[in-house]
């Protein structure tokens, strides 16, 4: 009977107790070197990988002042920082400098 | 007659037992497969489960507690910098749970500006800021005050608002999120990059944050 009891407080504990641990946000910073409709665009970071970065409709389109921009701003050769969300799949939030002088 | 009846009791209860002890083995079973990790997604059961629980747990004076805060611009400005200070931390500065630490508990913290939060009358929204949950991230916030309630209440209307929050709100929370000196650090950097700065290709700070830069 108290072997029943025991594991049933532990089944109840590790089905429902909160286990909770912080996350790994990356942070990416690069220039912009291809856009790919409005799904992605692909960077080279500062230390010289190439990535394609996702974007999706939840994904926050900043300027560097904070202040809020729009996906179709983004243009080859801008500098951005690029924070993944939790799964690391998709960008959480693109933050983008001046468009480069041409 | 009795001894009948008891037998019948008995062979009930052996039989409720061997479905508990079968029930109980599927689920070690399960958890000896999957194990206890905080990345699975509690299954509709426990979510049905807590939330039912949650609900009654809630007394029904409270639950039907209308907010007794007058909604102004700045009872509204007030809890955008309590959220951003206090809660952003796990649910987010949007409220949507995906960019805070809440992400990654168990369970995962909620998309507030869903229907799931938003259907919560004033009085259950404010019983769990001012109580917690239990087997949850959420800590209770409140201590049963008068001066607690005072600063809970505003923040119920912070949670209604959710859903129309603006992106410069949001930039506007975003320097108020507290910070470690290392994320400060990697703010300027960041903020230096932008504007044209040369910036070192290995990350300047160490993976002490919750972020690692590259």
């Amino acid at each position: 009977m108290k072997k029943i009891v025991a594991v049933s407080l532990f089944l109840l504990l590790a089905v429902t107790g909160a286990f909770a641990h912080a996350g790994h946000i990356h942070t990416y910073m690069g220039s912009v070197t291809m856009l790919h409709g409005n799904s992605a665009f692909m960077m080279k970071t500062t230390d010289g990988k190439d990535l394609t970065i996702q974007t999706s409709p939840k994904t926050k389109w900043m300027h560097s002042d904070s202040h809020a921009a729009k996906s179709s701003e983004l243009a080859v050769g801008q500098r951005v920082v690029v924070k993944m969300m939790v799964d690391d799949k998709t960008a959480d939030s693109v933050k983008m400098s001046a468009p480069a002088k041409k | 007659m009795a001894r009948m009846n008891w037998t019948g009791t008995g062979k009930a209860l052996t039989a409720l037992l061997a479905v508990v002890v079968v029930v109980v083995a599927l689920c070690c079973a399960m958890m000896m497969h999957s194990g206890v990790s905080a990345r699975a997604e509690p299954t509709w059961m426990e979510a049905m489960m807590a939330h039912s629980a949650r609900h009654f747990a809630t007394p029904a004076a409270v639950r039907d507690a209308r907010n007794p805060v007058l909604l102004t611009p700045a009872v509204r400005a007030e809890a955008r910098a309590h959220w951003a200070d206090h809660c952003a931390v796990c649910h987010g500065n949007d409220g949507k749970g995906t960019s805070g630490i809440g992400a990654r508990m168990y369970p995962k913290t909620p998309d507030m500006t869903l229907a799931s939060t938003q259907s919560l009358s004033d009085g259950e929204i404010f019983s769990i800021i001012e109580n917690g949950v239990r087997l949850t991230g959420m800590p209770a916030f409140g201590d049963g005050t008068t001066e607690s309630a005072r600063q809970t209440w505003p923040l119920v209307h912070f949670v209604r608002h959710l859903p129309q929050l603006t992106a410069e709100e949001v930039a506007e929370m975003e320097k108020l999120n507290p910070r470690s000196p290392e994320e400060w650090q990697q703010m300027q950097e960041e903020a230096a990059f932008l504007a044209g700065g040369d910036v070192s290709p290995t990350p300047a700070t160490p993976s002490t944050t919750h972020s690692h830069h590259h």
